[in-house]
């Protein structure tokens, strides 16, 4: 059944799909299932557009792959090698990262004195977490900023509201450990209603360094008295 | 020269016409246009936002490494869709196992396999063509063709096609199945069927 399903010799070649089909091409698409499922496919891919609960991880991801395209240094580079920069940067990154934690444990595990000069608080300096403050939990009313602890070494950051289920409802950039809500975000934010934020923190190149977890906040639902 | 002035098609030409070292500007011109549209397949085809943007990616690619195939003889969208759809269905192929085909085929008639028939594959395509197009309605058909010819999951059918009711895919394979098992029992019944 399924090879009886895929295309044949006689079937309509996809990019003949946007000009005029000729009397056989016609007669052939009258009764080819598979020809008739290409073109809805075709149809769908040139002509629709995205439903609203899809619109907001559509944008997402063409900004994602944008994004992905463009924060790769040009130098010179043809956009190929622009693309496949990433890629191999991680790879290169990847590797350095173990040679440096290799290091690092075989400092650590050197038999010495402990170092009581340093400043406990450098620790915080070698996470990879973002310390987040607010919003968080339930809520008396909706919140106006998302604030977090600043990452040393952190040139911006990009925070961003969520749906529970990861939709996208808000991105912004900020060069400073707090981002303030739009109007329409904090709209949404009605009581009972649950939303998530994250922030990632980057360095100069645009590399996250450091990583929030995903918070989750809600306005508590007010108990009504029994006047109302 | 303004390149957003330029039609898709227009935009490839110029690609290969400025130095290499001004292609970069063109397909950026051409690309953005279409990421939309591509992050919106792929992540129909997905359901999962970083593997759609992961496809998309790779999608993007394989248009740029190959934009100088680009002849003109469709628009650059249907082009850029015979990639975008092959990468999905060549990495769904490679990635998933399928539906279960075997209990379709119970329901399925399939012609008597005389000795030339068994010879001639395209006689038995034509002849479910026909059975298809005779019995089912239209997104029956492209629903069945994608979901046992594609073994796409239903779910990822529902988006593709944008079927926007409750059950989407699934109620549309239970009454393809339902109305060829009936044609089956009518060809049985006409001593058509073994």
């Amino acid at each position: 059944m399924k090879d009886d399903l895929q295309r044949t010799a006689g079937c309509i070649p996809l990019e003949r799909f946007d000009g005029e089909f000729t009397p056989a091409e016609h007669a052939h698409l009258a009764v080819c299932a598979r020809c008739q499922t290409e073109q809805a496919l075709w149809h769908e891919f040139t002509e629709s557009v995205p439903s609203a609960d899809e619109g907001a991880a559509v944008q997402w991801i063409a900004a994602e792959v944008r994004r992905r395209r463009t924060d790769a240094p040009a130098s010179g580079k043809s956009v190929w090698d622009r693309w496949r920069l990433p890629i191999w940067s991680f790879r290169w990154a990847a590797a350095a990262a173990a040679i440096v934690l290799a290091a690092a444990i075989g400092y650590l595990a050197w038999d010495r004195e402990p170092d009581i000069s340093r400043n406990r608080e450098d620790a915080i300096y070698r996470t990879t977490r973002v310390e987040t403050l607010k919003p968080q939990g339930d809520l008396e009313e909706a919140p106006r900023e998302l604030t977090w602890v600043a990452v040393p070494g952190a040139a911006r950051y990009e925070a961003r509201v969520l749906e529970v289920d990861r939709t996208l409802v808000w991105s912004a950039a900020s060069t400073t450990p707090q981002a303030t809500l739009p109007a329409a975000v904090i709209a949404r934010s009605v009581p009972g209603r649950s939303l998530l934020w994250e922030v990632d923190a980057l360095d100069r190149s645009g590399t996250v360094i450091a990583r929030s977890g995903t918070q989750r906040f809600r306005v508590r639902v007010k108990a009504r008295t029994g006047r109302e | 020269m303004s390149l957003t002035g330029l039609t898709d098609e227009e935009l490839v030409a110029e690609y290969r016409r400025v130095p290499a070292p001004h292609r970069d500007d063109v397909v950026d011109e051409l690309f953005s246009r279409h990421y939309e549209r591509v992050a919106r397949w792929c992540y129909r085809f997905t359901g999962d936002r970083e593997a759609a943007a992961d496809l998309a990616q790779d999608v993007f690619l394989k248009a740029h490494r190959h934009l100088d195939s680009f002849r003109g003889g469709s628009r650059f969208t249907t082009w850029l869709y015979t990639i975008v759809r092959n990468e999905s269905f060549n990495r769904h192929r490679r990635a998933a196992p399928g539906p279960d085909a075997e209990d379709v085929l119970a329901d399925v008639p399939t012609p008597e396999p005389g000795p030339e028939q068994l010879a001639d594959r395209d006689s038995r395509a034509r002849w479910i063509a026909a059975l298809l197009s005779e019995t089912l309605e239209p997104v029956e058909r492209q629903v069945f063709t994608l979901h046992y010819g594609d073994e796409l999951p239903l779910e990822a059918i529902t988006r593709l096609l944008g079927l926007d009711n409750q059950s989407g895919a699934k109620a549309f394979i239970v009454s393809a199945k339902r109305k060829l098992a009936r044609a089956r029992e009518r060809l049985r019944a006409a001593g058509q069927m073994p």
